[in-house]
């Protein structure tokens, strides 16, 4: 078996230990993801999620016992290139629309590759992968001043932003929050071709679970610091009482199949993709 | 190693829930009792007195529950430029102008380099005038709710209303003002994580390289007014849409009540001040 590009074993960290606002945050959280993944990873508000993944690219450190190893490498390790590690593992926040700062959209967009030091070609060819990749004319919007955008075109510069790093490993923490419904199937469609065509690895954070459903092949839930369920999304999602339970819901697809067997009719209930719950649709009302 | 989180932590204006006395007494005896003693805290320049009023600082600290260390923390990220400033009056301001009863040595005079027992004497005072504001500041924010605080100084400017001094909107301002502080600090943090993200070297100049720090700075800075801005305005819409026609006529959800023990820790407080105050020159050193 190969080894994971990321593994998180027996995770455990505290805010502010020893004052008093000290507030646990993980209490021994696992995860595993293999280079070319999408993962989800779900959970109700303060189960630890951001926590966990801001120590994917060293924004926070292992100070508890818990282990962090990102491309074989232990992240407990002071010695860490953390500049090395932020361009392999980007994160973008939610509404990343909030943290543009220069005046021009290229500028905004090139931060990232200038930091590295690269030179004027590679910048610009960077800036023009991202700015595709998002859906940005490049010529258009390369010259555009940033505070002229629209919210959805100052997330889209937000995201390219971090797509210039080029990383290896792309982390979307609720990143697409907010968007409008034709918005968001345009960018699931990015986040897939991201996926199958540059093999970038990519774990998507969600409360939307037609999201997660539509993208992640592998879902972690997360509860209290820890993960309290693992699988397929099908899987996951099959497990009506547990994400009841904690207030997460599944997707549509996968409550009309629930329900339909809970009413006695034969249908497969990892069946939860768009087209695949149409086929089993169709097929009892056949029969 | 550079912790994200310290962004966020800001000491003084953070309310910490308890029930000691301290916590308990009226918000306006507090405001009256930490003014007093800052009071005598700016005129008094002898060590002994210096001495005493950061014992009396550390007793309310204990009297209060809460912890120094704490308090202290909060002191952390201003400490280079408290040095620079310490040691930029010892090295240049050792004119004997300190009133102490102490006869002044000279220890070093070289070009603009002029150090005295009496510079040292201000240096040491000073530190110790700051660590005892930052008491006392701490304790009044870190006991005290902000709407108490807010209502309590709404009170006490009230008298003040015939004079046309529009009490209720001061207070407003400042309990703005103060809730404003952590959000704001918690975006930062938030920006601090997504810009190193995307390669911003954000921390790593460590504490005392300024320069880099400073430019690193930029690409938060410029965010966070915008978002300052975008936050005040959402701020408007919403006092607008709950129809806040200003501070006339409104009512409170919280009754203030003043007791007897308030009264007694008000006249102890101000008789101490006024012999602080009164006595100041008379301080053996």
């Amino acid at each position: 078996m190969t080894e994971p590009l990321i593994a998180i074993r027996d995770l455990h960290y505290t805010y502010l230990p020893g004052t008093p606002l000290q507030a646990v945050a993980l209490r021994g959280a696992s995860m595993e993801v293999y280079a070319g993944e999408i993962v989800g990873l779900i959970g109700p508000a303060g189960a630890g999620k951001s926590t966990l993944l801001q120590h994917c690219n060293g924004l926070l450190r292992p100070t508890e016992p818990g282990h962090v190893i990102v491309d074989g490498q232990d992240l407990a390790d002071p010695t860490v290139d953390l500049r090395r590690l932020r361009q392999m593992v980007g994160i973008v926040f939610q509404h990343p629309e909030r943290q543009l700062f220069e005046t021009l959209v290229g500028d905004d967009i090139a931060f990232g590759p200038r930091q590295l030091g690269m030179s004027r070609a590679e910048i610009r060819r960077r800036v023009e992968w991202a700015m595709r990749v998002v859906g940005l004319d490049f010529d258009t919007f390369v010259d555009r001043p940033t505070a002229a955008l629209s919210g959805g075109e100052r997330r889209k510069v937000a995201i390219a932003g971090v797509l210039a790093l080029r990383p290896r490993v792309l982390i979307l923490d609720e990143a697409s929050a907010g968007l409008d419904p034709l918005t968001r199937e345009e960018w699931q469609e990015q986040v897939r071709r991201l996926n199958a065509d540059e093999g970038m690895t990519v774990i998507v954070v969600s409360s939307d679970m037609e999201e997660i459903a539509a993208l992640a092949g592998r879902v972690y839930v997360m509860a209290e610091g820890r993960m309290v369920d693992e699988g397929t999304p099908a899987e996951v999602f099959a497990h009506t009482d547990l994400l009841n339970s904690l207030g997460l819901g599944q997707p549509v697809t996968s409550w009309v199949l629930g329900e339909l067997r809970r009413r006695g009719y034969d249908v497969d209930p990892y069946a939860i993709r768009l087209e695949e719950t149409v086929e089993e649709l169709c097929r009892i009302l056949r029969s | 190693m550079q912790d994200f989180a310290l962004l966020r932590h800001i000491t003084i204006g953070q309310y910490l829930p308890g029930d000691s006395f301290v916590h308990r007494m009226d918000p306006r005896a507090k405001i009256t009792v930490v003014l007093l003693l800052s009071l005598a805290l700016t005129v008094n320049t002898s060590y002994l007195a210096n001495i005493l009023l950061l014992a009396l600082c550390l007793g309310l600290i204990r009297a209060a529950g809460i912890s120094l260390r704490y308090v202290l923390s909060g002191v952390r990220p201003a400490l280079p430029f408290i040095i620079a400033l310490s040691l930029m009056q010892l090295a240049f301001y050792g004119n004997p102008s300190v009133t102490s009863r102490l006869p002044v040595i000279t220890f070093l005079r070289w070009g603009p380099i002029f150090i005295t027992s009496s510079g040292l004497q201000l240096v040491l005072v000073s530190l110790a005038r700051f660590v005892d504001l930052m008491i006392l500041a701490s304790i009044l924010t870190n006991t005290t709710p902000l709407a108490h605080l807010a209502y309590g100084l709404e009170d006490m400017l009230k008298p003040f209303g015939r004079l046309g001094v529009p009490a209720q909107e001061i207070s407003l301002i400042f309990i703005l003002a103060l809730r404003f502080v952590p959000i704001l600090a918690e975006q930062l943090e938030t920006l601090a994580k997504a810009q190193a993200s995307r390669g911003a070297d954000i921390g790593a100049g460590g504490r005392w390289r300024f320069w880099r720090t400073a430019r690193a700075m930029l690409v938060l800075i410029v965010p966070l007014f915008l978002d300052a801005f975008r936050r005040a305005e959402e701020l408007i819409v919403a006092m607008e849409a709950r129809c806040y026609a200003g501070g006339r006529g409104r009512t409170r959800l919280v009754q203030l009540r003043m007791g007897w023990a308030d009264g007694i820790a008000i006249l102890i407080c101000a008789l101490l001040a006024v012999g602080f105050i009164w006595f100041r020159k008379s301080f053996p050193f």
